[in-house]
């Protein structure tokens, strides 16, 4: 009796976990699945396969979006920005864990203070200054305003360094390093895992991001992929279906690559990063 | 050794570049947000001192009344869904599968957290689709005989607000579910042993042993959701641009509008304050509300 009830209540949590996991899962199938459609298949069945592989979907996406042009200025962007989120989180998280002065804690405090703050609470003095600075309606305002984007990079860091043995940078000082010298050649290669985490983190939010960049860019030429697929859609959408699939499989393709590949290390990243909260 | 470590010169090399970049664009920012919130008009032009007006107007703004529901409506909702079934997944992910399987369901489980909420916000306005023709969700209505549900979810508001915090809600669970998991793992195995060998039955034990185990997770994925809520703009963008009329027009959409769409400085910095004071206080409510709990 008591091994059959133990049978059906496993059998109930397997159903309910594959159900989860089909409500997570399908809706990538379909869209991938539509995006090959002609448009005429969507008036039959939304269930049914594809009755051929209609690139032309993709051509047409690609055309009408120019996504071309946003794929280069997004990658511009997201590449800049997170050479630089490195380098200033790097630095700074080292000086606060490693280095020993009265300030490390309270600028630790000051510097977090930033991931409690909405991006649209800073968006109007963001513009004012990006206009003073005429640097609206540029790459490099985007570039900017990511790039100083660095509490949370800085916090996960100063969880790595944390982790990292004081004794072997005591022994490269006393080997005659400087101190710039040991964090170049010591503790920034046995960082490396914390550094993807945060680089990984820096990518998804910056390639993902509608708000900032819809906010200090309006001229076509210079849209970032969410902005440009955002437009795409309010253009487009409601008819369009083929095309406009097409174009949404195109702009999670990178994400969802670099997710498929790196995928323990983000997802300990993105929740390494909540633990704060 | 300690000199090396006390050198205040490289101390400042080291911090300096990262902490002014935080300084100029985030922190002075923040600041200018606030003291923009008893002015009114354009900074550098004609910026008037105007006190408190800015925020005696939100009492009388129906606009704003009506933006700060829907937000409450939107933290309650998608709160709710996000704690209960990303806890829910977590101990699916923890009880009910083979260890070898985990990493492959933990992927899939994340990867609506990861992909664009462009992108997820304009396939779930395709699943709600009723013209030119049926979504994903009408279709399965009709096919399992239920065709006097079709509706266009999202076109009308009865049901719009409800259409965009599934949407949220299916876009977040992974994101609460990775947190519950991580938690869960770190509860001693032999505390579970221990309370099986003696006649505790499984869900038993998740109820009377883990669950107590997991309050300071629950209070953090609380904070969590509700700082989350608060920011919510891809969505509601997105699929619904804030409308029919403003039934999804929560308070980051109208402040985008009033700052970005009418110009007015002042005014739009002091709802972008006072969503930002509203996580403050949550956030503190609940914090507060733990620690006498704890203490009792």
């Amino acid at each position: 009796m008591r091994w059959k009830k133990r049978n059906v209540s496993g059998i109930v949590l397997k159903a309910l976990l594959i159900c989860l996991l089909i409500t997570d899962i399908y809706p990538f199938v379909w869209m991938f699945l539509s995006s090959f459609k002609k448009n005429v298949e969507f008036s039959q069945s939304m269930f049914a396969l594809p009755g051929q592989l209609y690139f032309q979907n993709y051509i047409e996406a690609y055309r009408l979006a120019d996504i071309g042009v946003l794929f280069k200025n997004t990658v511009f962007v997201t590449f800049i920005s997170i050479a630089i989120i490195w380098f200033f989180s790097a630095t700074v998280a080292f000086a606060i864990t490693k280095m020993r002065w009265r300030l490390s804690g309270t600028v630790l405090t000051y510097v977090q203070l930033g991931m409690f703050i909405p991006a649209f609470v800073l968006l109007l003095p963001q513009f004012l200054m990006l206009q003073k600075l005429q640097l609206l309606n540029t790459l490099w305002a985007l570039i900017l305003v990511f790039s100083t984007n660095i509490s949370m990079s800085v916090y996960l860091l100063t969880g790595f360094y944390r982790a990292l043995p004081d004794e072997i940078l005591e022994a490269s000082v006393i080997d005659g390093c400087s101190i710039y010298q040991t964090f170049w050649r010591i503790a920034a290669p046995m960082s490396i895992n914390g550094y993807v985490t945060v680089i990984m983190l820096a990518f998804v939010n910056i390639w993902n991001d509608l708000l900032i960049s819809q906010t200090f860019v309006s001229s076509t030429g210079k849209r970032m992929l969410q902005v440009g697929l955002a437009a795409f859609l309010d253009a487009k959408g409601a008819r369009e279906w083929g095309p406009t699939f097409a174009a949404i499989v195109m702009s999670v393709f990178p994400t969802l690559v670099i997710y498929l590949i790196l995928n323990k290390k983000i997802i300990a990243g993105l929740s390494a990063g909540s633990i704060k909260g | 050794m300690e000199k090396v470590l006390r050198n205040r010169k490289a101390i400042l090399v080291f911090i300096l570049p990262g902490l002014l970049a935080y300084t100029c664009f985030v922190f002075y920012p923040m600041c200018q947000s606030i003291l923009f919130t008893f002015f009114e008009g354009t900074p550098n032009v004609k910026f008037d001192f105007v006190g408190l007006d800015n925020y005696k107007r939100l009492f009388t703004d129906k606009s704003f009344r009506n933006s700060f529901l829907v937000t409450m409506q939107y933290l309650l909702v998608t709160g709710t869904g996000w704690i209960i079934l990303g806890y829910g997944t977590a101990l699916l992910l923890r009880y009910g599968l083979k260890a070898k399987h985990t990493n492959t369901a933990r992927t899939i489980v994340y990867l609506p957290v990861v992909i664009p909420g462009v992108a997820a916000a304009a396939l779930w306005a395709k699943i709600f689709e009723i013209s030119p023709q049926y979504g994903l969700l009408n279709s399965l209505l009709k096919a399992i005989g239920l065709e006097s549900l079709v509706r266009p979810w999202i076109g009308t508001s009865a049901t719009a607000m409800w259409a965009v915090c599934i949407a949220e809600i299916w876009k977040g669970i992974g994101y609460y579910a990775i947190i519950f998991y991580a938690g869960l793992m770190d509860i001693p195995k032999d505390l579970e042993e221990a309370a099986s060998i003696d006649g505790a039955s499984k869900w038993q034990v998740i109820r009377h042993i883990v669950f107590p185990l997991m309050r300071p997770v629950f209070i953090m994925c609380v904070v969590l959701a509700i700082m989350n809520s608060l920011r919510v703009y891809d969505m509601p963008r997105i699929l619904t641009n804030g409308g029919p009329g403003y039934a999804t027009t929560t308070l980051s959409i109208y402040m985008y509008k009033v700052a970005f769409k009418q110009w007015k400085y002042g005014y739009g910095s002091t709802v972008a304050v006072v969503t930002l004071l509203l996580t403050v206080v949550f956030t503190s409510i609940v914090k507060r509300m733990d620690r006498k709990e704890m203490t009792e």
